[in-house]
């Protein structure tokens, strides 16, 4: 075992990790943050996306060893205070949320995109969800809940 | 009526929790003491078991149980339709395919699970197994079935007036075959579950991601020989289902797991486990022969299809039923002999998939009947407007036909003249499909198939709980719900729970498969709301001192209709009747008065595309679908079914297909297996409708949510061929196809 400390959603946590431990099992399994899904640990689905310093990763691919140090961002991070990130609302409002097992990924993964650029075109926004897996929506109503905050 | 709850775009009551993460999906669960379960398939598709050696599994560290099927004290089988699947495979047996299971374990961490699969050891001897529909039609050919003479799992015919008649009739008659793959649904959450026992002779309970609490209830009671009555199965919110978690799926795995090691279970398929394991969309070849008179008026139809089925029944005659029935689709051809046959084979298993059937109709019939405009010189859109069918084609419950008005509604977003192509080495087509999609209205009766009940409560402080067997897979079915019962009891939807997919608490309702969901959900609820509504009425009206008739119900008030000044507060009538023990909870049940009838709806597809005849790239420029919905109860979430139903048909059309050589499936990842991505996928997707209110429906609505995927696939497929001014009678169309036409 290993322990490692990292900021998890504005929070400095201490957890012990086994070595192969990956950053997907870590927050579901030690942590119980659920919200972070599992599609299939091959970095094919986007379903376990979160924000490490910034950047939307695949959290199937990072050992949690990895994040010491670092800066980790979930679902369950957006929320404050009972106030929701303005892009979960717009998830909620332009109807982009079917089964939403994909859901926190493609957040995550918009968030990411648009804390780095807050205009970004319909391409930008489709390349930046673009491995994040939706079998439900067709991807309409979650571009369209995206391009809805673009500035 | 003036609603004021339905019809309005309702945000999804769900989409909070699952927006936060707070949403515990199957896999989420937790109980304490949670072991972790792993099954062990089959190494081969078809192969004796001479022999299973579970010691050295058994004893590492960390493992509770490994599970044979000599632990298993009932029946041992399982299946729907026919209970012929083993649990587990017995020694002597012969494995169907690579998802038959041979052992489960149980262990401490899902790690240790897994490390003791590997020391399981299985004596095969690997047969040659039966990997084509050709192969199983062979007279020599082993039996997968000792019931099932040459392999035939089932064969379903429609025949009407005299095709070889009306053919001499025909100046025009062509013939087509289509080849449609076999494709995977690619839900992203995979099987997954929990189970315990409360005690000894306690309940056993399942929580898993399923569109049917019942059937499995009625499989684990069969496999394990526990009584019915000891099995709680409930359905957690799924992440997707497309009919990949319509039957049984790991529930009895589950069941047989904690049963026989004591102690609490968690299942979780991984991706490869999921996609060997789980029924696909069935592979089809269908053969078309059709004729018309040089007026474009189509007189008779000649159909063969030949499906693979898997190893196991399942859905089979019923998808494949729909196939047949589909080859005629939203026209009137008066001399149809149509005929399905479905074979056995150790290939994966199929079974539901969104459009049960339809889409690969659909196919055979929409590029049939391309190619007779073709061999006419007609335009495609007359030939086929020529022969729409009208009222008096159909059932009464089926009318008004709006055919007409679909196509214009179509002509509004994709007519006019084709748009320029964006570059040179690009040209662009256009390519439209009618459909008539089938709706399940509780009528079948049999397998368990009709009657649909729902209960509702109202407390004492006004709030209110449904209780439906109906399962949430994402199509929106909670929202609904709330919406319903808002109206009908004027209250708010904060009010309002909705319990769904519990075997035990809901009355029966079936599956959540064939479009049904809203359609016999929601009759059931508005019938038991009615109830309550008659009560609370009744007791306001001696609140009021009047008639029960002089009083309605209203937002959040019972009032007198003369007088609505002169109203009391709903919730007051209901502390009333909590104190008066006056009852408030009723249950209901919704039947089709007619057996073995079914609710149909009108469709057409469009789809513009541009394609580059260099690469062979296809670019989906629109993809249009008109929808007559009965009624739209929600908008948001009637084109949320549209555009996904619609865009899952890009991948059938362009992306998708699982072979399997011998047996042996060629993709195990999504990395082998892809699906459409947002860059993929047309950036305007059109979903819009025309709202005939259908005389049975909640509201009139009718069903709608596979409906999407039926016509768009054939109208990409075709759109690709008109620009480029050849046909493609074989699915996925992929670039090389499309390169090697150009060529060719
Ligand atoms: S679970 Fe990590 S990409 Fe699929
Ligand atoms: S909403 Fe179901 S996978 Fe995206």
């Amino acid at each position: 075992m290993q322990n490692i400390s990292f900021t998890l959603n504005d929070k400095l946590v201490k957890v012990s990790v086994e070595p192969q431990e990956t950053l997907l099992d870590m927050l579901r399994e030690r942590l119980d943050l659920t919200g972070t899904k599992k599609g299939c640990e091959k970095g094919d689905c986007g379903a376990c996306t979160v924000i490490l310093d910034g950047e939307a990763v695949n959290s199937c691919l990072v050992l949690a060893v990895q994040v010491d140090g670092k800066s980790v961002t979930t679902i369950e991070g957006l929320e404050k205070d009972g106030e929701l990130d303005p892009i979960q609302q717009a998830f909620i409002d332009k109807g982009a949320v079917q089964c939403g097992y994909c859901i926190p990924g493609m957040i995550l993964s918009s968030k990411a995109l648009l804390d780095k650029n807050p205009s970004p075109t319909e391409e930008e926004i489709r390349t930046s969800i673009s491995g994040n897996l939706c079998r439900c929506t067709g991807y309409v109503q979650i571009v369209d809940a995206i391009k809805s905050l673009v500035k | 009526m003036n609603e004021r709850i339905l019809g309005k775009e309702v945000k999804r009551v769900d989409a909070r929790d699952k927006v936060t993460g707070r949403l515990k999906y199957a896999g989420d669960l937790r109980v304490p003491n949670l072991h972790y379960g792993k099954v062990l398939f089959s190494a081969y598709p078809r192969a004796k078991v001479l022999s299973i050696k579970t010691d050295k599994a058994a004893a590492l560290p960390g493992v509770k149980k490994v599970i044979t099927y000599k632990d298993v004290k009932g029946p041992n089988k399982w299946g729907y339709t026919n209970k012929d699947r083993f649990l587990l495979v017995p020694e002597g047996e012969l494995t169907r395919y690579v998802g038959d299971s041979i052992a489960f374990v149980v262990a401490e961490t899902e790690k240790v699970a897994q490390e003791a699969l590997k020391l399981i050891e299985v004596e095969y001897e690997p047969l040659k197994a039966i990997g084509t529909t050709e192969e199983a039609a062979d007279p020599g050919a082993p039996l997968i079935h000792d019931y099932a003479s040459g392999n035939i799992c089932v064969v379903r015919e429609a025949v009407h007036g005299d095709v070889e008649s009306a053919f001499t009739q025909c100046d025009y008659i062509v013939e087509e075959d289509v080849d449609i793959p076999r494709i995977e649904h690619a839900f992203i959450e995979t099987e997954s579950g929990i189970a315990y026992v409360d005690g000894l002779e306690g309940i056993l309970h399942v929580y898993s991601c399923l569109q049917d609490p019942y059937y499995p209830a009625w499989d684990i009671s069969h496999a394990l020989g526990i009584p019915q009555g000891k099995v709680h199965v409930k359905a957690t919110l799924l992440g997707g289902g497309f009919g990949g978690k319509l039957d049984t799926t790991i529930q009895a795995f589950l069941a047989a797991m904690t049963y026989y090691s004591g102690v609490p279970v968690k299942l979780v398929l991984t991706r490869e486990e999921s996609i060997r394991f789980h029924n696909k969309r069935h592979p089809a070849k269908i053969h078309v022969k059709v004729g018309a008179t040089k007026d474009g008026k189509i007189l008779a139809m000649h159909g063969r299809i030949i499906t693979d089925a898997g190893p196991y029944h399942d859905r089979t005659a019923e998808v494949l039923g729909l196939m047949v029935h589909a080859l005629s689709g939203a026209y009137h051809i008066p001399n149809l002999d149509l005929k399905g046959t479905a074979y056995y084979t150790n290939n994966l298993c199929c079974g539901a998939f969104r459009g049960f059937g339809d889409p690969q109709g659909a196919l055979g019939r929409e590029l049939t009947l391309n190619s007779l405009a073709r061999t006419m010189g007609m335009d495609p859109q007359e030939l086929r407007a020529k022969n729409f069918l009208h009222d008096e084609n159909v059932i009464f419950e089926d009318r008004p036909v709006r055919l007409e008005q679909i196509k214009e509604k179509m002509d509004s977003y994709l007519g006019g003249p084709l748009p320029a192509p964006s570059g040179p080495n690009k040209v662009v087509g256009r390519g439209f499909s009618f459909d008539k999609p089938i709706f399940d209205i509780s009528s079948t009766p049999s397998l368990g198939k009709s009657g649909v009940g729902a209960a509702v409560e109202m407390f004492q402080d006004g709030s209110v709980i449904v209780h439906s067997g109906i399962t949430e897979m994402g199509q929106g079915y909670k929202t609904i719900i709330s919406q319903i019962v808002a109206e009908e009891l004027g209250v708010d939807i904060e009010e309002i729970q909705v319990d769904l997919g519990d075997n035990i608490s809901a009355p029966r309702a079936g599956r959540t498969s064939a479009s049904r969901g809203s359609f016999v959900g929601g009759n059931s609820v508005i019938l038991a709301t009615q109830k309550i509504k008659e009560t609370l009425l009744k007791r306001a009206a001696i609140e009021l001192d009047c008639n029960k008739d002089a009083v309605e119900l209203g937002y959040k008030k019972i009032y007198l209709k003369d007088m609505p000044e002169r109203s009391v507060p709903t919730k007051d009538i209901a502390m009333k009747c909590f104190q008066e023990g006056i009852k408030l909870r009723e249950e209901s049940w919704f039947k089709h008065h007619k057996p073995f009838v079914s609710g149909h709806t009108y469709t057409c597809a469009g789809a513009e595309v541009e394609v580059d005849t260099v690469t062979g790239e296809v670019t989906v420029l629109k993809l249009a679908n008109i929808h007559d919905a009965g009624k739209v109860l929600n908008p948001q979430t009637a084109r949320g079914q549209m555009y996904g139903a619609a865009l899952q048909s890009f991948g059938y059309a362009l992306m998708e297909n699982i072979p399997c050589e011998e047996g042996f499936p060629k993709a195990r990842s999504f990395s082998e297996y892809k699906i459409p991505t947002a860059l993929d996928v047309p950036s305007l997707a059109i979903a819009d409708f025309i709202e005939n209110p259908y005389p049975l429906g909640p509201y009139g609505a009718k069903g709608m949510g596979e409906h999407g995927i039926n016509g768009s696939t054939p109208a990409i497929v075709t759109a690709i061929g008109n620009a480029i001014g050849k046909k493609f009678n074989k699915l996925p169309v992929l670039q090389e196809d499309i390169v090697n036409a150009i060529k060719g």
